[in-house]
């Protein structure tokens, strides 16, 4: 009995982990909350943010396309691109916030979900209604392609560059701080592989399959 | 530095400050053809980037709220957990004892997902509703719940909703999972009494409650449909569940 009473007992605190972690995320941060937190520049704090969006909607996403006969895999894939959708909205001021975030994001999923039923020709008369047109525009479109192509393109990449690119364009390190990180000569060198990183990584990205569309202009 | 390395770090340095804005720089991109496609393709990869860690954040998250799996497949456990494991045996057996008789012993998202299938359109054929009542309910028959809500509360700004319409609001709402919501629509038709649907209502209500996570209202709603009522033989089935 002992021997698998262990594990349990393992089973048994984790649960208890994860109760306290999802009621504190789930709890402490109102809609207003979290969006403060993503508006900041602080990757702590959107993170903190992304976690109370996941602990809310996931659950309700994963049922949602479930019921639809598709997969908890897809379920995931649908919300990491919902969740990038929402966070490039609230970042450029389109997300009105005319109703709950939790109701928005179920709404961009749905969206997603016929988009993706109509790529897959399982559903090739689908269109979309002017409402669910406006949810996600062209522009959102592309920052889920990018997402994901650029998630293949860092992989090829390699794990030393993948890291650096990340430290520097999403953690927003200083050239010291990677320097220290990667225990690298001197700040230049740290920019000079930061640069030869970045050529592969561009290389990489012009000859990939992206349309033409998914090409994002800063004036957009 | 390079040109081309040159030509990098002015390009990001653009990007990076496009707020203040440099001027010359703007204006070269206008008049140079070449350089804003570059600018273009340094941006969407910078963008990219930010896009795939947050996915990568998603995806952390995820697995961590899911190591349970791990934990299990993990079978080499240092001796002490054995020996805590048995001297607590008794708390963990207290615990799921207390769980089976005091607690939430089920799983009530599993249930709803179950027992919850929203009501067919029984109100389209008549053909004495509005035109915005209407086309909610065509998206309703769609699965658009969503934007039938919509239409539903754009509607509801210019009219009275018949109850029966309200009926259906509720079941999008509870389609999307907005239970809260569902639960105070379908408690005042009830108490109204004056909706075609009642029976279909209390059964609904008991189910917004489950979806709510709110076990024992939700009994309390299940006890009130009687044989004759729609859906007594999932109401007595749910109630022997929970």
């Amino acid at each position: 009995m002992i021997f698998w009473i262990g594990p349990i007992f393992g089973e048994l605190f984790y649960s208890i982990d994860y109760i306290t972690v999802s009621s504190k995320a789930f709890n402490n941060l109102t809609d207003q909350e979290i969006l403060i937190r993503l508006r900041s520049h602080d990757r702590a704090q959107q993170n903190e943010a992304f976690e109370a969006i996941y602990l809310e909607v996931y659950p309700r996403v994963k049922n949602f396309i479930l019921k639809k006969n598709g997969t908890e895999a897809l379920s995931l894939d649908l919300f990491q691109d919902a969740i990038i959708v929402f966070f490039n909205q609230v970042k450029s001021g389109k997300f009105q916030e005319a109703s709950t975030i939790s109701t928005y994001l179920h709404g961009i999923v749905h969206n997603l979900w016929r988009v993706h039923l109509r790529n897959e020709k399982k559903m090739p008369r689908a269109e979309l209604s002017p409402y669910e047109m406006d949810l996600v525009q062209d522009e959102d479109r592309a920052h889920v392609d990018l997402g994901k192509v650029m998630t293949r393109l860092l992989n090829e990449l390699g794990d030393g560059c993948k890291q650096l690119i990340q430290l520097y364009y999403y953690e927003r390190k200083t050239m010291q701080e990677i320097k220290d990180h990667f225990a690298l000569g001197s700040e230049q060198t740290a920019k000079n592989k930061k640069y030869r990183c970045m050529q592969q990584l561009i290389k990489l990205f012009k000859s990939s399959n992206i349309t033409k569309e998914s090409i994002l202009s800063p004036e957009k | 530095m390079s040109e081309e390395q040159d030509q990098f770090e002015q390009i990001e340095k653009y990007l990076q400050n496009q707020e203040e804005g440099d001027a010359a720089f703007r204006e070269d991109i206008a008049r140079d053809k070449a350089l804003k496609e570059e600018v273009d393709i340094q941006h969407s990869v910078m963008t990219g980037v930010e896009n795939a860690a947050i996915r990568e954040e998603i995806m952390n998250i995820h697995q961590r709220h899911h190591r349970q799996k791990d934990f299990v497949a993990n079978d080499r456990y240092p001796v002490w957990t054995y020996a805590v494991a048995a001297g607590l045996a008794l708390l963990v057996l207290a615990f799921f004892g207390y769980q089976q008789y005091f607690g939430q012993a089920v799983d009530h998202q599993e249930l709803y997902s179950e027992y919850f299938e929203p009501y067919p359109d029984a109100i389209s054929l008549r053909g004495d509703q509005s035109r915005e009542v209407a086309q909610a309910m065509s998206l309703y028959a769609s699965g658009s719940y969503q934007e039938a809500i919509d239409y539903f509360e754009t509607t509801a700004e210019g009219t009275v909703l018949s109850d029966d319409v309200q009926f259906y609001w509720s079941l999008c709402d509870m389609s999307i999972g907005e239970n809260k919501s569902a639960i105070q629509r379908l408690s005042t038709l009830q108490e109204r009494a004056e909706s075609r649907f009642l029976p279909q209502i209390t059964w609904y209500l008991a189910l917004a409650y489950l979806g709510d996570g709110n076990g024992s209202k939700c009994k309390d709603y299940l006890n009130l449909i009687k044989e004759e009522d729609f859906r007594y033989q999932e109401a007595q089935r749910l109630l022997s569940t929970i």
